[in-house]
């Protein structure tokens, strides 16, 4: 996956560079706004994770400039504004997910390699599978292998949430943000106990567990 | 000195001067027409007076020639009267008439003002000049007739008004500028005394307030914003003092754990180790300095009252019904009977993430402090004032009646509840949303359960206009 990230800050930009290296993706770093809505437009990258503050052009300058020219590329925001307003205003100018600095990094891999699966939705799903765990989207009914698993709503939309992002890592901000939509961390481990439920009725009564925990991250659904 | 010409650039003062020559000018213009009505009419009469005597007398002289217009003169110089009558022949000399010569003053064609002499009517030698009005006829066998009238007194009463007119009109000015005078200065005494505390206020006296006199008028109620504007500015700044005091304060004991962490970190690396516990322990201190730092700032931005604009009228029921659903999993597993009352119907006028982040305070609270075994409830009613109350109740220890102020302070933590994780910001921050909602956070006792009386927390929201 090529990345290109737009960032000043030298040592943060060569942090994030090097982890997403290791993550196996090609990463360019663009240390302004100019050069990085030029980079940004000539080359085919895959995410664009672009600071707020930046040299030369504002972040979200060069968010609306790419959108102009109708560059699709999904957006990560970061910034050190985290209020609501703010991160409304990122979105409003383009973007299509929005970090605080400061982050973990595994927040923030995480967070990317959600954005490109979301890039690639082809037509608008209606089932989902991993393994022998299907989704009927329309019929609102979960099966693993052939079997009927009773869900509330809410459990339905975390799972159908893990499902869409199978394979990654889900960290818990982000489950909190995308499937309760609340931006604020709870000192209670209130998600902790959502996926451990859900877990004891979608992975307890088979063989072989599929929702697994990532220590210190956050959780990934895999077949 | 500079203090009385201040006071005479005041604007009140400049106004009732203004008013005062205004009211002055008008009573002159009053009192003058008082005059040329009143003065005018005796005149005119007076002239009437004259010219009929004369006309009457000019025909006694046609009919009767000098000898029947000399008896008319001598028949009506007799007795006190204001008529003055003078017959004199060509040459000059005096025939008959009361008085004794021609007056010096030229005579014109009609009438003309004249002084004659007269013996004192109370009984002196001198002579008294009066003034007199007049016509001198000249018959036509040269005899000269003067026929005049006596309007010493009129005259009198005339410059009486006269005086009167001006002393009430400089009266009525001096007046005008001394009450302009007091009361500009009263207003002034108090705007000054309002002027003073705003020097003062600007010098960094934070605690000096406007006097009031609570009667309501127009500087009273200045006064009363000045110092609603000024309780607000206090409060900003001793808010932000308090931060930045709590912030190094408690920030300070963090920070120094953490540095621990990575210098054993540090050490374990150099010695060969891998020193993944330190680094983990410093990662964790990271993140809850962060989640400190992040409440800190959030609060301040709430007290400052920034986010006032995104308040828009939504339904209480959904906000507790999302966050019951989002902590009743986590309740139930520490062992807690969990408990949501959430009738629909009601609005408030809100911002949902703000409220839903003010209940996940208190409820963390609520799980962290319950034992298990206990309950926790949460629960949305109008109240009977209509107000709306979102409470949470639990069973746990409770906060002592005379600690409940001051816990909504930031950093504030009892003794008992030292050794539980937290920076004592939750509750500032139910505050913080509280009064940017211009609602309340009550706190009272739970109905108590197995982990002491309890203690229930509320967010009281006014109901919206």
């Amino acid at each position: 996956m090529r990345i290109l990230i737009i960032e000043d800050d030298k040592v943060a930009a060569e942090y994030v560079r090097k982890g997403l290296s290791e993550a196996g993706h090609i990463v360019d770093h663009a240390p302004d706004g100019d050069t990085g809505l030029n980079m940004a437009l000539d080359g085919q990258y895959d995410v664009l994770i672009v600071d707020r503050m930046l040299p030369k052009r504002d972040g979200l300058q060069v968010i609306e400039a790419l959108r102009a020219e109708n560059s699709r590329a999904p957006v990560l925001i970061l910034s050190a504004l985290g209020e609501i307003d703010q991160r409304v205003e990122g979105l409003r100018a383009g973007g299509d997910d929005y970090l605080t600095k400061p982050y973990a990094f595994d927040e923030l891999l995480a967070r990317v390699e959600a954005l490109v699966r979301r890039r690639n939705p082809g037509a608008v799903q209606t089932r989902l599978q991993v393994g022998d765990l299907e989704m009927d989207l329309l019929a609102r009914t979960v099966k693993r292998a052939g079997e009927e698993i009773n869900l509330q709503p809410r459990e339905f939309r975390l799972l159908e949430f893990l499902m869409k992002h199978a394979g990654q890592v889900v960290t818990r901000t982000m489950l909190l943000e995308k499937v309760w939509d609340y931006h604020f961390d709870p000192q209670t481990n209130v998600i902790d106990v959502h996926v451990s439920r859900l877990r004891g009725k979608i992975d307890k009564p088979y063989d072989r567990p599929m929702l697994h925990t990532v220590r210190g991250a956050g959780y990934r659904l895999q077949a | 000195m500079s203090s009385r010409r201040a006071f005479l650039r005041t604007t009140t003062f400049r106004l009732t001067l203004f008013a005062a020559a205004l009211f002055a000018l008008f009573a002159f213009l009053i009192l003058a027409y008082v005059y040329t009505t009143t003065a005018g009419a005796l005149s005119r009469q007076n002239a009437r007076a004259i010219e009929s005597e004369a006309a009457e007398l000019v025909r006694s002289y046609n009919a009767f020639g000098v000898d029947g217009l000399n008896r008319l003169v001598l028949q009506r110089s007799i007795g006190a009267s204001a008529n003055l009558y003078l017959l004199v022949e060509p040459d000059g000399a005096r025939i008959s008439g009361n008085l004794s010569t021609l007056p010096d003053e030229a005579p014109g064609e009609g009438l003309f003002s004249f002084t004659y002499a007269q013996p004192d009517p109370e009984g002196g030698d001198e002579l008294e000049r009066r003034r007199a009005q007049g016509r001198l006829i000249v018959l036509p066998a040269g005899y000269q007739l003067l026929v005049g009238m006596d309007v010493e007194d009129s005259a009198r009463i005339i410059n009486r008004v006269t005086d009167a007119i001006l002393t009430g009109s400089l009266g009525v000015l001096a007046f005008g500028v001394l009450l302009g005078a007091v009361v500009s200065r009263r207003f002034a005494e108090r705007i000054n005394a309002v002027n003073q505390v705003a020097r003062d206020v600007a010098a960094g006296d934070l605690r000096r307030r406007a006097p009031r006199n609570f009667s309501g008028d127009e500087l009273d109620e200045m006064s009363e914003n000045l110092n609603a504007m000024l309780d607000r500015i206090e409060r900003l700044t001793a808010g932000l003092r308090h931060a930045g005091d709590s912030i190094a304060h408690d920030l300070r004991s963090p920070l120094t754990r953490m540095r621990t962490s990575l210098e054993a970190g540090l050490r374990a690396v150099e010695k060969g180790e891998s020193g993944e516990e330190p680094l983990q322990q410093a990662l964790s201190d990271t993140e809850d300095l962060l989640n400190t730092f992040n409440a800190v700032l959030r609060i301040a931005r709430l007290e400052a009252g920034e986010r006032r604009e995104m308040l828009s009228p939504l339904d209480p029921a959904e906000i507790v019904a999302d966050l019951g659903e989002l902590y009743e999993a986590a309740a139930e597993d520490a062992g807690l009977e969990f408990t949501v009352e959430a009738p629909p119907g009601l609005t408030v006028l809100g911002d949902r993430g703000l409220i839903s982040q003010a209940l996940a305070n208190l409820l963390d609270n609520a799980i962290k402090y319950s034992p298990p075994g206990g309950f926790v409830a949460l629960r949305l009613r109008r109240t009977s004032t209509g107000e709306r109350e979102i409470s949470v109740t639990d069973s746990g220890p409770g906060i002592p009646e005379e600690s409940r102020e001051r816990v909504l302070e930031r950093f504030v933590r009892l003794e008992s509840s030292r050794s539980m994780p937290g920076a004592g910001l939750g509750l500032s921050l139910v505050k913080a949303v509280a009064e940017i909602h211009k609602g309340r956070v009550d706190l009272s006792e739970g109905p108590g359960g197995p982990g002491g009386p309890g203690l229930c927390a509320a967010l009281v929201l006014p109901e919206p206009k």
